[in-house]
This record gives structure tokens, sequence and C-alpha cells, in this order.
């Protein structure tokens, strides 16, 4: 908490020397789920803030200030216990000088920061559920490290190396001797189609570690179509852990109506051990996206998550979100 | 019965007009919404909206397909044309016009030029009286702020990107710049050329006047081109209204409204 409170410190500090504009949104979410414990008959239903971003970022060059606070609040909170306020992002980037050039945009980045990986950094809630990596918790979006970040020549695409603890900002403080590794690169050779593949590596601390890690080998490719009202993304994940191999994959699809209502569709296949039988599982989402206002998207999803195993029940959810923006 | 007539009519003439929406940045503006005038004065089925809103403004609405036209008074960043590929649109740029960002201050102020370093020590606070450029008393910086595509080109142009002193008076407009510096004695400020009157004293920049003949030749340095930017080549009435502001007429209308036409 004395860590949080001091970065916001901090932050506002920055705040008023650069006059960084604060900004940021929270998502106000319904949801109608049948019980997730076997012992409750009756479907559950319930209102959460999922999260509550607090945004701000510094107009200095050639480094800049950026930072997140989160604020969600657990299913159903009635104690102020109930309510966690975590720091998400936190970050200095240096623009590089000399190379912008041949490497627009190019920047050193520290702190807590994204994660580029797949469809992790570009993930935008266009449907409620989190993306294929972290609803399946083989990535976090954000990690606390360092990185190099730069455009393409002529906005064909980026590419990134980031070293981090590997733990997710979650748990940020970590002592072993070895960190992950990630790179990243997507290219867009024609506007509308991007290809992009990422790579992470972390080898199992030998230090003392705060928390249990293994061996972790995890890769994406992924295809990306947008043209006019149709957006199309197909990624393929693969994942390591230790000598267990996992795979999945992810087919998503946008169609705009018109100009502020689009249809939205969304399958998920993940098997955490392909030499395991019956533990693979699914997810099949629908959606209908509103943007009321500038400052007001309403979502309205059905989801099913539906298990190779016979035994075990379906999951099936209606939510209902409202995301803000200020 | 004449009334429903004319009520059906209505709809019908609605249901086809033509709509082109056209948004960004302040500088184009006047060049945009008397080209869009003119435009529709000729074409009645046309129906043309205009819109402000700074260069950055009319990038990001081209690139969410909620205009059809981004007005520019900057080339696009290497960020956003990587955003606009990455969702499908292929930003196309059109230079319609040329502007001159000329250094204005009041008509009092005995100094008649400066140097582009100068106007960098001035700007980011190494300079804050005139005794060290030739004039009188302390300088008031006036500026556009840091949204607006003129101010990103000064900054560029003029600055290299350095830091704007915290003391600088910042605004909205290139016309709210000009009438500050023509009421403040001690002001200095920087305007398009479209902006220019007979009450602020546009300076002699590294020797060179601001004119359309010096920002056409390229030997006045605060001089940059206007753009038009589409989402790849244009078609329809986008097309047609970019023919027209390029066509003899259009560029007539570019050089009424105090900018240097292209062709």
């Amino acid at each position: 908490m004395k860590y949080i409170l001091s970065v916001l410190l901090l932050g506002l500090v920055v705040f008023g020397y650069a006059e960084a504009p604060i900004y940021g949104y929270f998502w106000t979410r319904y949801t109608y789920e049948n019980p997730t414990t076997p012992e409750v008959e009756e479907n559950e239903h319930y209102f959460s803030i999922e999260r509550g971003y607090i945004r701000w970022k510094t107009k200095t060059s050639p480094v800049s200030f950026s930072g997140t606070v989160d604020i969600t609040s657990k299913q159903n909170a009635t104690a102020s216990t109930d309510w966690q306020i975590r720091l998400k992002y936190a970050q200095a980037d240096w623009k590089l000088p000399g190379i912008g050039e041949y490497l627009p945009d190019a920047k050193l980045m520290v702190g807590l920061q994204k994660v580029y990986f797949g469809i992790v950094d570009l993930w935008e809630y266009a449907v409620i559920e989190k993306n294929l990596e972290e609803a399946e918790k083989k990535m976090n979006s954000a990690e606390l490290g360092v990185g190099f970040h730069s455009l393409l020549p002529g906005g064909y695409g980026e590419f990134s190396v980031q070293a981090f603890n590997g733990n997710g900002y979650s748990h940020v403080v970590e002592v072993n001797t070895n960190k992950a590794v990630v790179g990243n690169l997507s290219i867009i050779p024609i506007a509308g189609v991007m290809l992009k593949g990422s790579y992470w590596m972390a080898e199992q601390p030998t230090g003392d570690t705060l928390v249990a890690q293994v061996d972790q080998d995890r890769y994406v490719g992924l295809l990306q179509f947008k043209r006019g009202p149709v957006t199309l993304i197909g990624e393929y994940l693969g994942t390591k852990d230790d000598e267990t191999d996992g795979m999945g994959y992810m087919g998503f699809t946008e169609f705009a109506l018109t100009k502020t209502v689009s249809i939205l569709g969304r399958y998920d296949h993940y098997d955490p051990d392909t030499d395991t039988d019956n533990d693979a599982h699914n997810r099949i989402i629908g959606g209908l996206n509103w943007k009321v206002s500038k400052h007001l998207l309403t979502q309205l999803n059905y989801q099913i998550k539906s298990y190779e195993d016979d035994n075990r029940d379906s999951e099936d959810q209606v939510m209902v979100q409202f995301k803000v923006s200020y | 019965m004449k009334k429903i007539t004319a009520l059906i009519l209505l709809l019908v003439v609605g249901l086809f007009a033509q709509k082109l929406t056209i948004q960004g940045s302040t500088t184009v503006l006047p060049i945009a919404q008397a080209a869009a005038e003119a435009y529709m004065d000729n074409n009645p089925d046309a129906d043309i909206t205009v819109r402000g809103g700074g260069s950055g403004t009319g990038i990001a609405a081209l690139i969410d397909g909620a205009t059809d036209i981004a007005d520019a008074s900057r080339p696009m960043k290497d960020k956003e044309i990587k955003t606009a590929r990455e969702k499908g649109v292929d930003p196309v740029a059109h230079v319609v016009a040329r502007d001159g960002i000329a250094v204005v201050v009041h008509p009092d102020n005995p100094i008649n030029e400066i140097s582009i370093d100068d106007i960098k020590a001035i700007y980011t606070g190494e300079i804050s009286r005139w005794d060290k450029v030739g004039g009188k008393g302390s300088i008031v910086v006036v500026s556009r702020d840091a949204a607006s595509g003129t101010f990103e080109a000064f900054n560029e142009l003029a600055l290299h990107k350095a830091k704007l002193t915290d003391g600088a008076l910042m605004l909205a407009s290139n016309l709210e710049i000009a009438r500050t510096v023509a009421q403040t004695p001690g002001a200095i400020g920087y305007v398009g050329l479209g902006y220019l009157t007979d009450e602020i004293k546009a300076l002699k920049v590294n020797g060179v006047l601001p004119s359309e003949a010096t920002v056409n030749d390229e030997s006045y340095p605060l001089a940059r081109p206007l753009y038009m930017y589409t989402s790849g080549n244009p078609k329809g009435l986008a097309k047609t209204f970019i023919d027209f502001v390029m066509s003899t007429a259009g560029q007539q209308i570019v050089k009424e409204a105090g900018f240097v036409p292209v062709k």
C-alpha cells in the first residue's frame, strides 16, 4: 500500500509539474450466470466494477512519464476489503535521439509497462472477456522491467524487445536470477492486414522467489484483417510450462452495422496439456456493442464455456457492461 | 396534400443527397469552409459538413472512419500512419495549399527581424526581455495550444522540439493570437499567413519576410504545406471536392483565404 501511495504521490507531483491531463475509464458490469458452486442451485447475478482506470501522461520530451491506477470491486462488494486498488502501469519512456529517422518513435521503456505479445497489447475488450492469453492465465497485460519499442518506417508495423520479472503487475516484487524475455514483431504489408508473431521465454528462477514459477515458453502467430465494417482476427497460441505442452487458438469477428452499433463473435479453444485427453475447453461468445456517445459504450454478451470432459457442465454467462470514459 | 408532397420530396432529396464530412486543422478550416460553400452553390445535391478541432482530431476521425477528409497543417506522424494502416485505412495526402507561419509582434515594437535562434531562445524562456534582441521591455510569449497543428509545425520548425517556456500564454486559435498580440505591446506570437492584419507586424525571419513568393520558393524558413487526407485514393464526392479545391477556382479560394496556392 505504501508503494502504491508513493507512486501516486510521485504521479501527482509529475502531473502538477508537467500539466499531464488525467483521463481514464471504468467498466460497470451486470452478470447473470449459472452457479459457480455445486451447493448453490439458483443462478447468480451481480453488479461489479471490473476495472476502473485513472490515467495520466506527461507531455514532456524526450522523457515522458505515464501511469495507470486500477480500481476494482469483487463480486457483490460490501466491505472495504472487497475493493482493490493497484498500480497497473507506471513507466518512463525515453525517445531515443538520432535514430528516429531510421526507427520512428524508437523509445526505451522503464517500469511497469504494457506487454507486447500476441493480441494482449491490441485487445480493447471489444467483447467483455479478456483476450485468450489472459483468459487462460498464460500472459499478463503488464509487467515490471525494461523494454525497447520502435515502429517500422512507413507505418509498416512495429517491433519490441522487453525483459521482465515475469510475474505480472499483481506480484511486482520478486527476487530471482532469471528474467522473462519477450520479443514481438508485427508487419502490415497492406492497409488492413497485419501479421504478428511474439515469443516469451522465462527460465525457472534459481534464487529466492515469492511466486512459484517453472520454465515457460509462449509463442503466438496472429493474422488480423480490418477493412470498412469488417474485422477478422485469427490467433494461434503455443504454451510450454516445464515439460507440459499446451495449445490454443482464437477466432474473432466484428461487423459494424452502423457507425455506432456492431455485432461480434468469438471462438476460443485451449488445451493445457496436449498429451492428456479430455482436458481441453472451448469458449463461444456472441455480442452486441452500442456506442451511445463518445464517452459511453454499452455491451451485451452471451458467453458459454464448454469442456471436453463430458462430466463437466458448461458455464453460461449473460453480461451487460457499460464502459464510461472521461 | 401539397405539404405531404413537399415533405416526401424533401425526404427523397435527403436520401439521395451526396454527403461529405471534413474535419481537422483550424488553419485549413477557412479554405475547407469557403471551398465547401462554393462547391455546394454549384452542386445543390451535395451536403458537405466542415468541422475544425485540430489536425490530430481530424486524423483520428479519419482513422476511426468518422470523417471522409481530414484537414491537417502537418504531415501525419509515423504512429498515426501505423495505426491507420492497422485499421484498414491507407492515408493519402493531398497538398492543397502552402502556409507560412508568420512571427508577429505589436506594430509599435521597433524590431523588424529576428533569427530562428532568437525565436527559440524567447519561446524556451532563455530570453525574457526585448532588450536582448533590439527592443525594449519584457516579452509576453504567446503560443497556440499544444494540440494544434500550427503549434506542432512551429515547435518543429522554430523550436526544434525544445520545451516551451512555462510562462507562455497558450491560446486556442490563430485569431486569438492575432488579437492578443495586437492588444499587447510586449507580445510575440505566431500565426498562419492568412491571419496577418494591419494590427500586427510580421517579422523577417533569418532576413526573409513571409510572403506568397518566399513561401513558394521555400526561402522563408517557417513554411509548411497544408493537407487534405483521404482513406485511399478519393472516390465519389470526396474526389470531386478535392478536384475542385485543386482547380483554378479552388486555388483562388486558397489565395483569398490568405494562403499560398500550389497551382
